[in-house]
Parts: structure tokens; sequence; C-alpha cells
């Protein structure tokens, strides 16, 4: 026999921006062109300004293929900056990615909404995110529709077996009860 | 209560009789053991699967045995027999084609591996059903309409009667078990054998139906067996732009060659059965590191974890297509030289691995094709680097006798000093109980701690232990520490070096100390099929359910 494998991720980051200012940020940013992921993820965690650590602390674990823990990331990120639409869209493709719909549909809804009401975005970054968000909304659209397939399948299979186990019986029933010719 | 046939309507011979009772019992068989190849696309083999289709088939005989009693009593019991045979063979021969609709009902595309975990039991239950029961339930009522005929024919007692049918019956299903495995499936296919058990029932009807004056029914049951014969098996589709390559019906599984993307992009996978979003072997055109979401390349990371020797004896259990070989082939070290051992189960997968997947086994290399790899190993002499074990069963099943205490101190003594053991195990995480139940049993089998390190981008983690060595650790990646983690990553490729780059982040390795309170699993016991449900079960929860802070 042989082995078998399971790829999770095909989808790519939205690029993070993160600010210039702090040197550890530099150092992060170096750690992250030289491919050097998992000291990334520790140069991140030392970032002072909060939303850009936690900006960072995503894109680092995503690289590191570690996608739960990205996700995790994106949880405490969106905990402490709700409104921020690139945590959003990361943790919407993140979200759709391993399954969790209904999370991932709610940040979709919510980068569409924010897309649509912040007053001070600019119009090109306002097209951005809206591109953006449908895409997830199909994507959790997508997932909801196979979730429930999933669900209806079972519901059928069961229903099935039921129906068979209740005919067999009605069979035997019918054997014994009909006179004899 | 029986009735006496009357002579004019025309009694079968005794053998006529009993050569249908044994063709009944062989077509029974071959439902049975063909039932779970032709449903394997969408459900797999597993116990489950097994157990579901025997099931219904006992059901089937079960029901069969009632109404063939109770038709018995007719006035015409071998007629009756006749048009139950000819109306099973009919069913017989239009099951593959209604596997697709059926199987799809209860399988819809587009679901993930672990998202189908209740359909493999309630679906493969359901699709059996209303696949096997019908033919199984005609197939059934044959015996004791035979019993009646024969004893009304030849004046035979009940006990006479039905000790002949039982024993030509089973006869019958003795040549369909062994013809139907070890014959029937390989050369014939799935759709062959349904078809040929459907034309050699129609025989025995047509035969019994002449002989009960029953000449043109007997002929007329021939239109719908022909039309059944011309209708395309149907297969589950591929995902639009993929291309499948090569199909074979092996001795042991469904194995495709799909093809995907072009130029650079291009690549092809080895699936079996059932499948979805899982593979068994890759393929790209060049050879070397496959990127994201392949484990094999963390197969070679001890290269860059000790000096590699100027050979390096690499044994890897559960072949495959070779992915393993391929990838480390790309990225030897300058001086190293790779001969590599490889065994594989199911010599198909071989063949289409040389066909589509550049597999070349020539000497100093070498595959054995059609080996267990428990079997194989205690033949090989060693010793080895490494060895990797990569032996799967229905897609997510290690084979229980391949991830036992006894078989890892059999795998750690072939290997040479120092040498490495490395296993690929799926599951949900390093905090998996299966993985770790597995890595324990490694480390317990070693005396020396194993590491545990997720694939990125995948459901996989790799499983290292040494003989008489220890493991790399990665939490001194980030401490500074000195360790062989990267230490000769400046004299390997550089495609590993970034590998390694990558990998060791916290929360994405354990190890895991011998003796550590996980359950050992032994030759005596090791339950991995349900450990590897209830992984399943808890795993989409598991992986990504973290509560939000």
């Amino acid at each position: 026999m042989i082995g078998s494998g399971f790829l999770v991720a095909a989808l790519t980051l939205s690029a993070v921006s993160v600010g210039s200012q702090d040197p550890q940020t530099q150092v992060y940013r170096e750690y992250l062109q030289a491919g050097n992921y998992v000291h990334a993820v520790a140069a991140a965690a030392a970032i002072a300004d909060p939303l850009a650590r936690h900006r960072a602390q995503v894109e680092a674990r995503f690289l590191c293929g570690d996608l739960t823990g990205a996700l995790l990331a994106v949880r405490q990120g969106l905990a402490a900056h709700p409104d921020d639409l690139q945590l959003l869209i990361n943790g919407a493709d993140l979200a759709l990615q391993l399954l969790q719909i209904e999370e991932g549909s709610k940040w979709s809804q919510r980068i569409v909404r924010l897309a649509t009401e912040s007053p001070n975005l600019p119009q090109e970054s306002r097209d951005f995110y809206h591109r953006r968000a449908e895409g997830l909304v199909a994507r959790s659209i997508d997932s909801k529709r196979s979730h429930v397939a999933q669900a209806a399948a079972l519901l059928r299979a069961q229903c099935t077996v039921g129906m068979a186990v209740l005919l067999a019986i009605g069979f035997l029933v019918v054997i014994r009860l009909r006179p004899q010719s | 209560m029986t009735v006496d046939e009357s002579p004019t309507l025309g009694t079968p011979s005794a053998p006529a009789v009993l050569v249908c009772c044994a063709l009944a019992g062989a077509g029974t068989m071959v439902v049975e053991l063909a039932a779970v190849r032709l449903v394997a696309p969408w459900f797999g083999t597993s116990h489950v699967v097994w157990s579901n289709v025997i099931g219904v088939v006992l059901l089937a005989l079960t029901l069969g045995y009632v109404l063939g009693g109770r038709l018995a009593c007719g006035a015409r019991p071998a007629r009756s027999m006749g048009l139950a045979i000819a109306l099973a063979a009919v069913w017989v021969a239009l099951m593959p084609w209604g596997a697709n609709g059926v199987c799809l009902m209860f399988m819809p595309e587009g679901i993930a591996l672990d998202q189908a975990l209740g359909l493999f039991t309630w679906g493969s239950l359901a699709a059996s059903l209303l696949l096997f029961l019908p033919a199984s339930l005609l197939l059934g009522a044959v015996s004791p309409l035979a019993t009646e005929s024969l004893a009304r024919g030849q004046h035979l007692s009940a006990g006479q009667a039905g000790g002949r049918v039982l024993a030509t019956a089973t006869l019958g299903s003795l040549v369909g078990v062994f013809g139907t495995s070890h014959w029937l499936l390989p050369v014939l296919g799935v759709h062959g054998t349904f078809l040929l058990a459907a034309v050699l029932l129609m025989v025995g009807a047509t035969l019994l139906l002449c002989r009960t004056g029953s000449t043109p029914a007997a002929l007329l049951w021939w239109l719908p067996l022909l039309g059944a014969g011309q209708l395309e098996l149907n297969v589950p589709a591929v995902s639009p732009g993929d291309r499948v390559l090569g199909r074979i019906e092996s001795a042991y599984q469904s194995i495709r060659v799909i093809e995907s993307g072009e130029g650079s992009s291009l690549s092809r996978r080895l699936v079996v059965n059932e499948a979805l979003d899982s593979f068994q072997s890759v393929w790209k055109p060049e050879p070397g590191l496959l990127g994201n979401g392949h484990y094999y390349d963390l197969f070679c990371l001890p290269l860059a974890w000790q000096e590699a020797p100027s050979t390096w004896n690499l044994l890897v259990l559960g072949l495959g297509a070779g992915t393993a070989v391929r990838v480390m082939e790309g990225v030897l070290p300058e001086g190293t030289n790779l001969v590599w051992t490889g065994v594989e189960l199911d010599p198909s997968v071989v063949r289409l691995a040389q066909e589509y997947m550049d597999l070349v086994p020539s000497p100093p290399h070498r595959v054995l094709a059609g080996w267990d790899s428990r079997a194989a190993l205690t033949q090989l002499p060693g010793p080895f680097d490494q060895i990797i074990l990569d032996s799967y069963a229905n897609n997510m099943e290690i084979p229980f006798h391949l991830a036992t205490l006894e078989f890892f101190r059999e795998a750690l003594g072939k290997l040479a000093p120092g040498g490495w053991l490395s296993l690929n195990a799926a599951g949900f995480g390093v905090e998996d109980p299966l993985i770790l139940s597995v890595a324990s049993t490694m480390a317990a089998a070693a005396g020396r701690e194993a590491l545990l390190l997720e694939v990125p981008f995948s459901r996989n983690t790799l499983v290292y232990v040494r003989r008489d060595a220890d493991v790399p650790h990665p939490g001194n990646v980030l401490s500074g520490a000195p360790n062989t983690w990267g230490a000769l990553a400046s004299k390997v490729p550089d495609p590993i070096e970034q590998l390694l780059q990558s990998l060791g982040a916290p929360g994405t390795f354990t190890l895991v100390q011998p003796g550590q309170q996980d359950e050992i699993l032994t030759d005596d016991r090791a339950p991995l099929e349900q450990m590897q449900r209830a992984s399943i079960a808890r795993g989409r929860v598991h992986w990504a359910g973290e509560s939000a802070p």
C-alpha cells in the first residue's frame, strides 16, 4: 500500500502592510526576505505596534504553513482590531480554507460592509476590497453548499437505510400473513 | 405443502437444476466481492464498507430464502427459479451503470475526505442496499426453489434435495470467491466482471426456462442484458482541466493517474479508490522538492541533519509511484550517491508509475512489487541509512501491522547506527492522539525520543526516530543553541536549507519521549482504523476550533 497526502492550502495570503518605523519591524522584514520564516514568527511577536504585530504574526505563521496558527493570530488580531480590513481578508481566506464556514462568511460580509461604509477609504481601495470580498463571499457560499450537500446526503442515506429496514420487515410480515396457494 | 409439478410443463433434469444452483452461488459471491470494488471510487474499501456490503448481501439472502420458500409452493418452482435468475442477471448487468448515480446520491462531489466520514458508513450502506440487495435477494431465492424442484422431479426427500443444492451452491460460491479475486477483477475489471457474471447467470436461466417450456421468454430476457452490455461504465469525474492518463482496476484497488496544468505547472497525481482530496503519489517534470503541502519533501531532512555518507542507502516501504525517491534524487548533496529499494504491495501501481511517473528501477536500485512491507522487511539485509514508511490503506489508514512496537523494532534493527526511521502520518497536527500514539510506539521501539513535525500547508505530520542517536530539536532554532537542525545546511542544496527555515515554529512540532503515556500499539492490539476515524471526526473542529480570545 502507499502513502496518503492531503494538501490544505491553495490560497495566497493578501499582501500585508506592516509599519516600518519600529526597528523590530525591520528585523522581521529581513527574516521574511531571507525566507527564514521561523525566526520571522519570533520577530513578529516583538513588534511594538499592536496592529502591525497582529498582521505580521498572521503573515509569518501563514508562510510557515501553519494555517491553524495563522487563523488563531487573526482571531486575536480581530479581537483587538475588529475593523481591520487586512486581517479580515486574510482571516476569511484562512477560515474558508479550514472549513470554518460561519466564521469565514461572517468576516467576508463584514469586509463588504466596511468597504462600503468607511468614509476615509480611497475609491481604488474600496474597489479592491469589494472585489476581494465578492470572491470570498462566493467561496463561502460554495463551502456552505458543499456542507449542505454533505448533510443532505447523510440524511438521505439514513432515510434509505430506515426505509429498507421497514420494507424488509413488511416483506416478511406479508409473506407470513398471505395465505399460500 | 408441496404441489406435484406436472411432467407436461417440463421438469428440468437434476444436473440442470444443480448447475443453476452453482451459477447462483457463484453469482452471489461475484456480486459480494466485486460490489466493494464497484463502490470503492466513492466510499473506499475500508472494513466499514466491507461490513456494509456483506451485511446487505446477508440480509438479501435471508429475504431471498423466505421468498424462495414461498414461491416453492407454487406449481412451477423450476420456472420461478429461471425467472429469478434471469431477473438477477439483468440487475447484475445494470449495476456498474447505475453505480455512479446511486453513489452520488450519498457522496456528493466536491467534499473533502474528512467531511465524508459519516458518508463512508451511512452512504455505503444505503448505496449497497439500492445496488446489491435486489440481485442478491433473487439469487437467494434460488436454493429453496431448486430444492423443491429436485425433490419433486427426482422424488428425493427434502433432506436429500437440500443437501445436494447446498453442496453445489457452496461449490459455486467457492469458485466465485477465488475466480473474482484472482482472475475476474484483475483481468476483466469491475464492468467486465459484472457483465460476465450476468451472462453466466442468464445462460443458467435460459437453460431452466427452455426446459420448463418458456423458450420465447428465455430468449427475450437476453435483450435487456445485451442492452446493458452496451452501456458505458460511469466513474467519478475529475476536476475541470484535469486529464486521466491511465486507469487500472488492480487486484487491490481502483487506480488512476491524473494530470493537471501545463508547462511549468504540469503535475501528475496517482490516486486510488475514493481519493476525494487526497493523493498517493505526485510527479513533476523535474526531480526535487515539490513545494508547499507535499510531505515527501520532509523525507529529505535527514540529509541535512547528519553528514551524508558517500552512499545513502534508502528503503521506502510503500513506494507508490516513487515520489519520495524522485524528490530525494533532486536534492542529493554533492558527492552523495543514492541507492534505493522500494517495496510496493500493488504491482499495478508500479506499472503505472513506470509508464507515467518516470519510475526507473534499474540496478543498483530495485523494486519489490507485490510484497507486503513487513514481509519484505524481514527479507532485506540492510543496513539502511534511512527507512521511509509511507504505507497506507484506504487513503487514510496506516495498516496496523506496520505501526506496532514489534514492527518498528524490526525496522530499527535494519538501520545502520544513527540511521533514520521516518514515517508519514496523516492527521490533524502534532496533538492528534493517533499521531501521538504512533510516535510514542516509535519512541518506545527506539528507546529514544521521536520528533513530530507538521508538514506546512498539509494535514500530514512526519515522525522521525533514530537508531542509537538523538533527533534534532526544533526548539533550538530560536534559542540559537548548537544542534543539528541546520548545522549542515550550508552543505546541503539550497532547497532543503530553505525548507528548514520554515520548519519548527512553535506549535508545529513536538517531541515524544519513550514511555510517554500515549497508547502503545502492538501486534496484539492496534486499533488504528477506529483511531483514524476518531481523529478525522475531531479533526476539523480541533484543527481550527480554538476559541477566540
